[in-house]
């Protein structure tokens, strides 16, 4: 099926950003059906690109795994656009831009000129999104950032952990992946707007922020309001502690490993009935569940104990129970439903080979999602500078010897 | 020229329960939609999960936390669904909706009648979501999961936890609103596309789906390791120091991540130690990790005599990536979130005042629908039947005699 199909099909996205956040943001967009130029600086683009693991474990900057994942579909072009004889080229790329996005820290794009005033000039339509750890005012907005400054500052760090031990990060880099995605979200509404109203925008984007806006419907401040102390994390449990609240939702060992337990409402009795343990189904246990919370942990564990990750959850699910495995990365690239789903899909890279990429949230039964392979850099700059713009090849040559392009 | 919402001539008829669903058009609703949440008659299916239901004074399904803040900005009517009247009073409610939203197992939809295409056939541009746990179709499509399960399924427990420790997980409910963020998205992708073309779809988004996307590289790292990820805990493959050090005060931490040996020196400076700063055996990375419990105690000598806040201050003025660990109390009291006016506080006539997160980005030319409230149970019950729907008080009557759209809660009847 034609890309054309696909919801933001003709849109075009500028990608001046560099690592994690601006990648997910705009691999969000491509998912989409946009074409994304990603703009990256010469000979060491994207940072993304530095960062390991790298394929038989030599660093090379076309062979980065976040690169190869958060990039795929994008195109390439080398431009320093922080080096002055930039100027015009990245000027006339924005003319021709619906969007651009950027994560320079606050004040940077004013101080090369490129305040979204200017840059909306001679187009109006223009939508600027500007990703950063803390925001673009406020008084940290010059602080230094990374993934877990921002998800401990998020709130975050403090929920997540077993309660006599350190808070913990969770895994990868949640907090500018979600940085990422509240850029796509505001993104396609700023074009939904334009749509009315025919004027771009200039978005705020906080990684912060993003992540403590996960906080929704966990009663995370008025829980502080109510009781006066500040939720805390409570290990593979939520993190409520209402004597009467609704338990378990954890993990539990089992026969050959872990697997994640948990209450449904809609079948209280389901996990008495399953297990056979009349305790699990009894009034003082299930009036007071979040109490019992460690009985109901043992009783669980020793029905668990004699299976297999897969047998409880096949003998839960057949029950209306929702117990799920704890798979490794390998498992879930190749248990059934993914297998089925063609979650996963080839794609042929010229450096690494072919390697099986996640696809995206975002797929139509219609069309198929265009598996195509991150760009080497600057893998575009012929098409873009000399075809699109003519640009002329002697001018194109001088700015490569300066290190502009 | 006065600022507008992005999405304020939508409709969206809300089926959705829970955190994910509602996490989704709660988004939407701060960004101008108008939001009919069709309540359950038998009340709130997630009170038994949530806090502070409990009440003498009755109506607790109107202070149910949880609800109450991933239902900001909608309207509520109840209707029964089982009930032929109160399907064809969904139905019309769907003709004059742009989107129609659903969270249940894949079966449930289809045992209404209520399929996208019986849906569009009363509104042929109808943009419909669905948003299993696993995906509509597949071996496990008719598994029941909730977002953290979804977590272990899909990898991120297995890339959670501390060095060498078990399959951990993010506290909270981190899969159900990372999904909802991506439902908020794909809605809008999808209304975005029917202003171009005019056509509606049938947009399904799986909850599993989404967290996998979020650890997308770790499945590449797989193919080119052979190996599974471990657990790392704070650490950072690369960087290091990079961690959370024990400051003044209970269970007061301070995030800290050196990613330069600029950083470094500028940390050794911080700390003032001179030790650390002068031995050459740790001005490179590769070597610093050699010495892990020299570091490790020199910074929490230091961090360790002040509090997180003004370690943190101390270490950005010196360009350092350091955060505390915030608290909600934190949060609550702290200038920039203030400054920024992130937060979104309500007034509630059932449940008072409550205060919960706002919106992850900021508008500098749109506007959007913020202090505005969850709904009480079927509060908007009247108003949608008469002014949206045209009923009569004699046929109102009726409805709400016959518990088709209950105005209290009716007991639950498992079938």
């Amino acid at each position: 099926m034609a890309k054309s199909e696909l919801a933001l099909s003709g849109i075009k996205i500028l990608d001046i950003s560099s690592g994690y956040a601006g990648g997910y943001c705009t691999k969000v967009l491509r998912d989409l059906g946009a074409d994304v130029i990603k703009v990256e600086i010469p000979q060491i683009g994207d940072i993304c690109r530095s960062f390991g693991p790298f394929f038989n474990n030599e660093p090379n900057i076309e062979t980065s795994a976040p690169h190869l994942y958060l990039n795929a579909g994008k195109k390439s072009i080398t431009l320093d656009v922080t080096n002055p004889e930039a100027k015009d080229i990245f000027l006339k790329l924005c003319t021709e831009s619906d969007i651009l996005v950027e994560n320079f820290k606050p004040g940077l794009m004013s101080q090369m000129g490129f305040r979204y005033d200017e840059l909306s000039k001679p187009n109006p339509g223009l939508i600027m999104c500007s990703l950063t750890y803390f925001g673009q005012f406020g008084p940290y907005s010059n602080f230094e950032g990374s993934d877990i400054v921002s998800y401990a500052m998020s709130g975050y760090m403090h929920l997540t952990g077993d309660e006599d031990k350190e808070p913990m990060k969770a895994g990868g880099r949640q907090a500018e992946y979600q940085c990422g995605l509240a850029g796509s979200m505001s993104i396609i509404a700023a074009l939904i707007a334009r749509s009315l109203s025919g004027h771009g925008d200039h978005i705020d984007v906080s990684a912060t922020e993003a992540l403590t806006s996960t906080f929704d419907g966990v009663a995370y401040f008025q829980t502080y309001h109510k009781t006066g102390s500040d939720p805390t994390r409570a290990g593979t449990r939520l993190i409520t502690r209402e004597p009467t609240g609704a338990y378990p939702s954890t993990l539990l060992p089992c026969k050959d490993g872990w697997v994640h337990v948990h209450y449904s409402p809609s079948n209280p009795e389901g996990i008495g009935f399953l297990t056979g343990n009349e305790r699990l189904a009894d009034d003082e246990v299930m009036s007071r569940m979040r109490e019992h919370a460690d009985e109901i942990d043992e009783l669980i564990t020793e029905w668990l104990r004699d299976h297999t990750r897969e047998e409880v959850q096949t003998l839960a699910q057949e029950v209306r129970v929702p117990f799920t495995m704890v798979q490794s990365i390998e498992e879930t690239m190749s248990d059934p439903q993914n297998q089925h789903r063609k979650f996963f899909a080839p794609i042929e890279h010229e450096v690494v080979g072919k390697m099986s990429y996640p696809t995206s949230p975002f797929r139509l039964k219609t069309a198929e999602w265009e598996a195509l392979p991150a760009p080497i850099l600057g893998q575009n700059n012929h098409e873009i500078y000399e075809q699109d713009l003519k640009i002329c090849v002697s001018k194109i040559i001088d700015l490569k010897t300066k290190g502009v392009v | 020229m006065p600022k507008s919402t992005p999405l304020s001539n939508i409709r969206i008829a809300d089926l959705t329960n829970v955190i994910a669903g509602p996490v989704a058009t709660r988004i939407l609703g701060h960004m101008g939609a108008e939001i009919l949440k069709v309540e359950l008659p038998w009340g709130r299916a997630i009170g038994n999960i949530a806090m502070h239901g409990d009440d003498e004074e009755g109506r607790a399904y109107n202070k149910v936390s949880t609800f109450n803040e991933v239902n900001r900005t909608k309207k509520s009517i109840a209707i029964d669904l089982t009930q032929a009247t109160g399907k064809e009073l969904f139905k019309e409610m769907v003709s004059i909706s742009d989107i129609v939203i659903q969270n249940y197992s894949p079966r449930v939809m289809g045992n209404l009648g209520l399929t996208y295409e019986d849906l569009r056939a009363v509104k042929p541009d109808v943009i419909m979501v669905s948003m299993p746990a696993l995906g509509l179709e597949g071996p496990w499509s008719n598994y029941i999961s909730f977002g953290p399960g979804t977590d272990a399924l899909g990898g991120l427990s297995s890339i959670t936890g501390y060095k060498n420790g078990q399959p951990h997980k993010p506290g909270n409910f981190y899969a159900d609103h990372n999904s909802g963020f991506h439902v908020a998205t794909g809605i809008m992708a999808a209304l975005f596309r029917r202003y171009q073309t005019g056509e509606g779809q049938h947009l399904e988004i799986v909850l599993r789906e989404a967290t996998m996307s979020v650890i997308g590289e770790y499945f590449i790292e797989y193919q080119f390791t052979g190996k599974e990820p471990e657990r790392i805990g704070n650490d950072h493959p690369v960087f290091y120091p990079h961690g959370i050090f024990q400051c003044k005060g209970d269970d007061s931490w301070i995030a800290i991540s050196v990613e330069s040996d600029q950083e470094w020196q500028a940390l050794c400076e911080v700390i003032e130690s001179t030790e650390l700063r002068n031995d050459k055996n740790l001005s490179e990375v590769s070597l610093r990790r050699l010495n892990r419990e020299k570091i490790e105690l020199e910074i929490t000598s230091w961090t360790k005599s002040k509090s997180n806040k003004e370690a943190m201050h101390l270490m950005q003025i010196r360009g350092i990536r350091a955060g505390m660990v915030a608290k909600a109390s934190d949060i609550l009291s702290d200038a920039h979130v203030s400054e920024r006016n992130y937060l979104d506080t309500v007034e509630h006539p059932d449940a008072g005042e409550y205060t919960s997160p706002g919106l992850p980005f900021k508008f500098d030319k749109s506007s959007t629908n913020l202090g505005i409230r969850a709904p009480m149970f079927s509060e908007h019950t009247l108003p949608i039947l008469s002014d949206l729907l045209a009923r009569d008080m004699s046929t109102i009557d009726s409805l709400i005699d016959k518990g088709t759209t209950p105005l209290e809660p009716i007991d639950r009847v498992y079938s």
